[in-house]
């Protein structure tokens, strides 16, 4: 027998031990290879469709954050418009408040000045009175009696009240 | 050449064992840690070895057909290339020869090319039917003719097959063998050492091709058989 020699044996001998290193490799080697490889494919692919879940999820958080934030910016504007109103209203309330005391002061003071005026004149007119009667009473007081005195002196007083 | 129904040789049947078993041994390299997360080291190179085949599988084969046929393809590209790499190790071999590959022994290229025939026929009957399959062989191209012209064609592609990688590879091995059969002297080593380490690199990418081609054929004949439309 030589290289060239087909033994039948051999043959078949040949194509057992292919198929045993066929059915080893299939059982211990390329199963577990290709399960990992399926299961990278299925992961990456998971992660694919998870990055584009996160992505647009992001995107709507953004959103709301967005709107959140104008509504902020609205409110903050709103609140400054009332407080400027207000605190207008409450300067005019006060300036108004201030001018109403003020006039009603002066009003009051008015009064007391021409009520002291008026005391004060009548006071003058009683002294005059006294003094005028004082005076002519010396005057003519040898040449009148009891009688005329009195009645020159109700005169003096009846003109004198018709001064004021 | 004989051929012999009881006759069996023990050299290519012990070589083809060792090939054999490394072949598992590296795969099972690959697969021991074998992870779905970042693959490193013989894992890479296994993976990327099932993804040629089933790339270049793919391309051919009918859909149903091409899984199971990529990794027939790699475990015979496998077994083949490590047999016809292991006549071009400097092992000696019990009979004071050196180690031969279990390839340069007509009988296994042979047996292999044989079981593939009669694979690439199964898959002939599975995938068209086999009204289809006994059509393809009798009708085509022309009727009842047809048949020698296909008996021709199918029965050469087997020893075709087994002949071509038989004879690179022992063709190899005894060129190699004569390298060292050079004259004696400085001049005879300085040649051996040349032509010898050139030969040897050149075996060495033979090798790989023969396994290649060997099992790109296998691939194709089976495919073209499996094609509803042959």
């Amino acid at each position: 027998m030589s290289s060239t020699s087909l033994t039948a044996p051999n043959l078949i001998a040949a194509v057992l031990q292919f198929l045993l290193l066929l059915f080893l490799l299939r059982a211990f080697v390329y199963k577990p290879i290709l399960a990992a490889m399926q299961k990278r494919r299925d992961t990456i692919a998971k992660q694919i469709n998870d990055a584009d879940g996160l992505k647009s999820e992001a995107e709507k958080l953004r959103q709301e954050a967005q709107s959140l934030v104008n509504q902020a910016r609205d409110e903050a504007k709103q609140i400054l418009a009332n407080a400027r109103q207000e605190s207008d209203e409450q300067a005019k309330k006060i300036v108004e408040q201030a001018q109403r005391e003020a006039s009603y002061r002066q009003k009051a003071a008015i009064e007391e000045i021409e009520h002291e005026r008026d005391k004060a004149l009548a006071s003058i007119r009683g002294q005059v009175a006294d003094l005028v009667v004082l005076a002519t009473s010396k005057l003519i007081e040898r040449n009148l009696n009891a009688d005329d005195q009195n009645r020159y002196l109700d005169e003096i007083l009846k003109d004198a009240g018709q001064l004021q | 050449m004989n051929f012999s129904l009881t006759g069996f040789q023990w050299p290519p049947f012990w070589t083809g064992l060792i090939s054999i078993a490394l072949v598992l041994l590296f795969g099972l390299a690959a697969a021991r840690r074998a992870t779905a997360g970042v693959p490193t080291g013989s894992q890479n190179l296994m993976e990327t070895a099932i993804e040629t085949f089933q790339d270049l599988v793919g391309q051919m084969a009918p859909d149903a057909l091409a899984p199971n046929l990529s990794l027939l393809a790699l475990t015979l590209f496998l077994m083949l290339v490590v047999a016809n790499i292991l006549g071009l190790l400097p092992l000696p071999w019990f009979n004071g020869d050196w180690i031969h590959s279990p390839t340069a022994f007509l009988s296994i290229p042979a047996g292999l090319a044989a079981w593939m025939f009669l694979l690439i026929q199964w898959a002939g009957i599975k995938y068209k039917g086999f009204g289809g399959w006994v059509y393809g062989w009798v009708w085509k191209p022309f009727p009842v003719v047809g048949l020698i012209i296909n008996a021709l064609e199918q029965l050469v592609m087997p020893v075709s097959l087994a002949f071509r990688l038989f004879g690179n590879i022992l063709a190899g091995e005894l060129v190699l063998r004569m390298t060292t059969h050079l004259p004696h002297g400085i001049g005879g080593v300085l040649t051996t050492f040349g032509i010898g380490t050139l030969w040897l690199v050149f075996s060495f990418v033979i090798s790989m091709i023969q396994a290649l081609i060997f099992t790109i054929l296998t691939v194709a004949y089976m495919s073209i058989q499996a094609n509803k439309d042959h």
